[in-house]
């Protein structure tokens, strides 16, 4: 049944050296940084990717932290018209990889991030599932992957669809789901194309049109998990796991499956911004982050987990979110990395044909 | 000296006491001055949008021009389906909104109902209101599939299925009427009703018409202007409202123009030409309207304040009651259920989860007002907040002045030009106002501070402001600024002593409406803020990005009671006002 992918991305580029780091370099850095007296950060607005923020912050107290939320649709017009106009306002930034990779990386916003990477307990790469380069641009050299959790957002409520049934992938084309299921809108980058990218990756493109074909689109994961849990629509593809695993600590929605159907793996990581107005101080956070002690701080904080392998994992007994196989990633949609990005575009530019 | 000399001289000339002469003055100079630093500071970053929108993959490295981002927008899936909806809901919307909301200011304004002051104050309420947490209550009572309202019907034995569901053509266009649409025309038009001469009603009367006829042939042609602009302004606003359309409409596959525009800047990276492209098209529908308005302002004569104003109020008999406990239940349906949704849903675990065991929580009230942000956001939203109402009483209050109480010959290109910001969503203009800040060496200085957020919400005001300015001097007659000048006043004191005590009811109204929409308006500073100057409303979608909507909504109580307590304010100085004339 499974076909060629329709995507093929090519190989990265191979940096020649590895990273070492250096005792001395990262001690001047950390002089130099305190001298410089603030760092400039932007991250994602959700609580996952800012919520280290404050314990950086009492970490090193003479560093003033300038931090900025900003969502994808407004740092990438900010920060390029920014720079373009000559204006370098920011250090660093943390978020999912994929608008770094997408759009800002193209853009020529950031610099090379290894110059950067200078403390030897950070770039210990024993200390990294799959070893400490693990790149989400193709070249190798902005955006470094620092924690990757796969996510399973397509539920189905098994008052409505027993659980003897729908057990496969292939079950979504069964003539008695028609109409039956719900999307979060995949003409857009979302859970839902991310969700559907791991069906095209299984199946093909013809699979996925049907799937498509006869399903309603919303535009709220939330709205998405509130129509499964009342049975509206009992199969719902792109949830928001967040509200479901809410609803059922509270004893609610205890019939709706998170399922197996289809999985991706989400990336997120660090990147240093061109002319950076604080390069020593954004040395010290970037070597602080990458640290045992930044990513507890980073996966405690943000309930989540990391790619160090001495820091806890935080995401518990959730169904919706888990760690990857690290020995075995080719099995995943990598969404947020060089290898996902064109199977996700894929996705959404069907899904635009199948609306139009 | 004669009067009209003077009044020449001083550019204070009522359009219909125009000479047609025109020579080099000090006033003249003044308004030019104005007009251009108006037309600077709408039409530059309406420029740079433009000029972008013929750059292809602007923001890479292979920057080039061309028409690709038009025809991308152009060629968008089912563009006039979507026109279509577009169209059918905003002029069902304000049909219906102009049926009722017409009654209701005439009764509030000008008829001896109880309540009315409330009533009116009921009003604004419903135009404060938070829309998305709104929207949640909505549906929990009225969806289609386990709503509240349809669970009770089918209670009863001869219901079998319930006839509601919000997920429709008709709950878009009842959730709107329900929010702001209804409420802004009867904030808007019960002062314009207020200004009428009474004497004109009974006038209507003694001639053998009744109240409906009068109101029909004599109240209603009097206030075509303003009524005429309320209804652009709601026009605008239903071509650009997004939220409730897509959660509403999506799942019943209605798109509209907006929903459109808002997934264009959405992709990855944001089609913000596309976007602009796309925008056009609302530039293009206005267009005429706009120019139909100001010729009907421009050749019409309104004024119903003159030196006999009367304002005595009609007498509703044994119809009393029943209005006002019609527009009582309305006022109630509009206000106090959706406002006791979202309080009560700010202390529930589970905003609108009754049926959890212990449902109440103090969790989400905590995380808001400990949150780091929280005092620095609060301080930023009261001084874009005060700053917006002032800019919109004596700033925007001046522009509309000029277009309508001068013989400024520029007077219809600075009329068109307060039109413009609302024709373009505000994260577009937002964009050519990043883009202009950056690129105006001027106002480089100012990028990253407050002052830039208080230039972009002042932009997201502009239009209902001068509009609404413009609509109430029109319905101040000529004869008493001549009255004054024969008087001997200069203009500073006609202004001061006759025109803003007149207009002072409208200018009180508009400075809330500022207020409320400066507390909440996102799309405009979304992209200027920085980490120091950081408005409340991005703190509420900071804890959406989070999935954490009660907290979000408990941003949104605050906004609320900020805008409410300064509407309460505004409301006890202009009674202050009125017992002390």
């Amino acid at each position: 049944m499974r076909q060629p992918d329709p995507v093929q991305p090519t190989v990265p580029a191979i940096k020649e050296t590895a990273i070492q780091g250096s005792q001395a370099a990262w001690e001047r850095a950390l002089a130099a940084g305190r001298a410089e007296g603030t760092v400039s950060v932007v991250t994602h607005p959700s609580l996952q990717w800012r919520g280290w923020v404050p314990i950086f912050q009492q970490r090193f107290p003479e560093i003033k932290v300038e931090h900025l939320g900003m969502r994808p649709s407004e740092v990438t017009p900010r920060i390029i018209s920014e720079q373009r106009n000559g204006l370098f306002n920011f250090d660093v930034m943390v978020g999912p990889t994929s608008n770094s990779v997408k759009n800002l990386s193209p853009a020529g916003v950031f610099q090379d991030l290894r110059p950067f990477m200078l403390s030897p307990e950070a770039v210990d790469n024993a200390k990294w599932h799959g070893g400490l380069e693990m790149w989400a641009d193709k070249d190798a050299t902005y955006s470094l992957v620092t924690a990757m959790t796969v996510t399973r957002a397509t539920i189905v409520n098994r008052r409505m669809i027993p659980r003897g049934e729908l057990t496969t992938i292939d079950g979504l084309l069964d003539p008695k789901y028609k109409g039956r299921i719900v999307i979060y809108d995949p003409r857009e980058t979302n859970n839902g194309s991310l969700q559907l990218a791991s069906v095209l990756q299984n199946r093909s493109e013809d699979f996925l049109r049907q799937v498509l074909q006869d399903a309603v689109f919303v535009d709220s994961p939330s709205q998405l998990v509130d129509f499964v849990v009342s049975g509206r629509y009992p199969i719902g593809i792109g949830s928001d796991p967040e509200r479901l695993e809410k609803l059922q600590a509270e004893g609610l929605a205890q019939d709706v499956e998170v399922t197996t159907l289809s999985a991706h793996a989400a990336a997120s990581g660090i990147a240093v911004f061109q002319n950076a107005p604080h390069p020593n101080a954004a040395a010290i956070l970037v070597n602080w982050f990458l640290s045992q002690e930044g990513q507890e701080a980073y996966a405690r904080e943000g309930e989540t987990a990391t790619r160090r392998t001495d820091a806890s994992s935080y995401i518990g007994d959730s169904q919706s979110y888990g760690t990857p196989e690290w020995g075995n990633l080719d099995q995943y949609v990598r969404a947020n990395e060089w290898q996902g990005i064109p199977l996700v575009d894929r996705v959404s530019e069907i899904a635009k044909e199948i609306r139009r | 000296m004669a009067i009209f000399d003077r009044l020449r001289a001083s550019g204070l000339l009522h359009p219909l006491t125009r000479f047609g002469t025109w020579r080099l003055e000090k006033t003249t100079l003044l308004y030019s001055l104005v007009l251009g630093a108006v037309a600077f500071i709408v039409l530059y970053p309406l420029w740079l949008l433009f000029a972008q929108a013929f750059q292809v993959g602007a923001g890479t490295a292979d920057t080039t021009w061309g028409l690709d981002n038009w025809r991308a927008a152009w060629t968008e899936p089912a563009l006039a389906g979507s026109l279509a909806n577009t169209i059918g809901l905003a002029l069902t919307r304000q049909a219906l909104a102009l049926a009722v909301g017409i009654p209701v200011a005439w009764l509030i304004a000008r008829t001896d109902l109880p309540g009315r002051g409330w009533f009116e104050f009921g009003f604004w309420v419903a135009v404060f209101l938070p829309s998305v947490p709104i929207l949640v209550g909505w549906i929990l009572i009225f969806d289609g599939y386990n709503g509240l309202a349809n669970k009770l019907l089918e209670g009863l034995p001869f219901v079998q299925r319930g006839p509601f569901d919000i997920f429709s053509w008709w709950g878009i266009v009842l959730t709107h009427l329900f929010g702001a649409t209804l409420g802004i025309k009867v904030m808007f038009l019960a002062p314009a009703f207020r200004s009428l001469d009474s004497a004109l009603e009974e006038a209507g009367r003694m001639s053998g018409a009744n109240s409906i006829t009068t109101l029909r042939r004599v109240v209603l042609p009097l206030l075509a202007p303003a009524i005429l602009v309320v209804t652009l302004l709601g026009l605008i606003q239903s071509l650009e409202a997004f939220e409730i359309e897509l959660i509403l409409g999506a799942p019943a596959g209605i798109d509209v123009f907006s929903t459109k525009i808002y997934r264009l800047l959405r992709e990855q990276p944001p089609a913000y030409g596309s976007a602009t492209a796309l925008s056009m098209l609302i530039l293009f529908m206005m267009t005429p309207l706009i120019l139909f308005q100001q010729r009907l302002i421009d050749r019409g004569h309104y004024a119903t304040i003159t030196g006999k104003h009367g304002a005595r109020l009609h007498a509703l008999g044994p119809w009393k009651w029943p209005a006002s406990a019609a527009i009582g239940t309305l006022v109630v349906a509009m206000t106090v259920v959706p406002s006791t949704f979202v309080i009560l849903g700010s202390f529930m675990k589970i905003f609108g989860a009754f049926q959890i065991p212990n449902p109440w929580t103090l969790q989400h009230w905590t995380t808001v007002l400990a949150s780091s942000g929280f005092l620095s956001s609060l301080a930023t939203t009261l001084i874009l907040a005060i700053s917006a109402s002032v800019v919109a009483m004596s700033i925007f209050g001046i522009l509309g002045y000029i277009t309508v109480r001068t013989g400024f010959l520029g007077r219809g290109a600075l009329d068109f030009l307060t039109w413009m910001p609302s024709l373009l969503p505000g994260i577009v203009i937002s964009l050519g106002l990043l883009w202009m800040f950056l690129s105006t060496p001027a106002f480089r200085p100012l990028y990253g501070s407050t002052a830039v957020l208080v230039i972009a919400i002042s932009l997201s005001i502009m239009t209902r402001s001068v509009q609404m300015v413009k609509a109430a001097l029109v319905q101040i007659g000529a004869e008493l600024e001549q009255a004054a000048w024969m008087s001997g006043a200069g203009w500073w004191t006609t202004v001061r002593r006759v025109i803003f005590p007149l207009a002072a009811p409208t200018l009180m109204v508009v400075g809330i409406l500022a207020f409320s929409t400066a507390s909440r308006t996102a799309s405009h500073v979304a992209l200027l803020a920085t980490a120091n100057n950081r408005p409340l409303v991005l703190l509420q979608l900071d804890f959406l990005s989070d999935g954490n909507f009660e907290a979000s909504s408990v941003v949104g109580v605050v906004i609320l009671l900020l805008t409410l307590g300064a509407a309460l304010l505004a409301r006890a100085l202009g009674q202050q006002t009125i017992v002390r004339e």
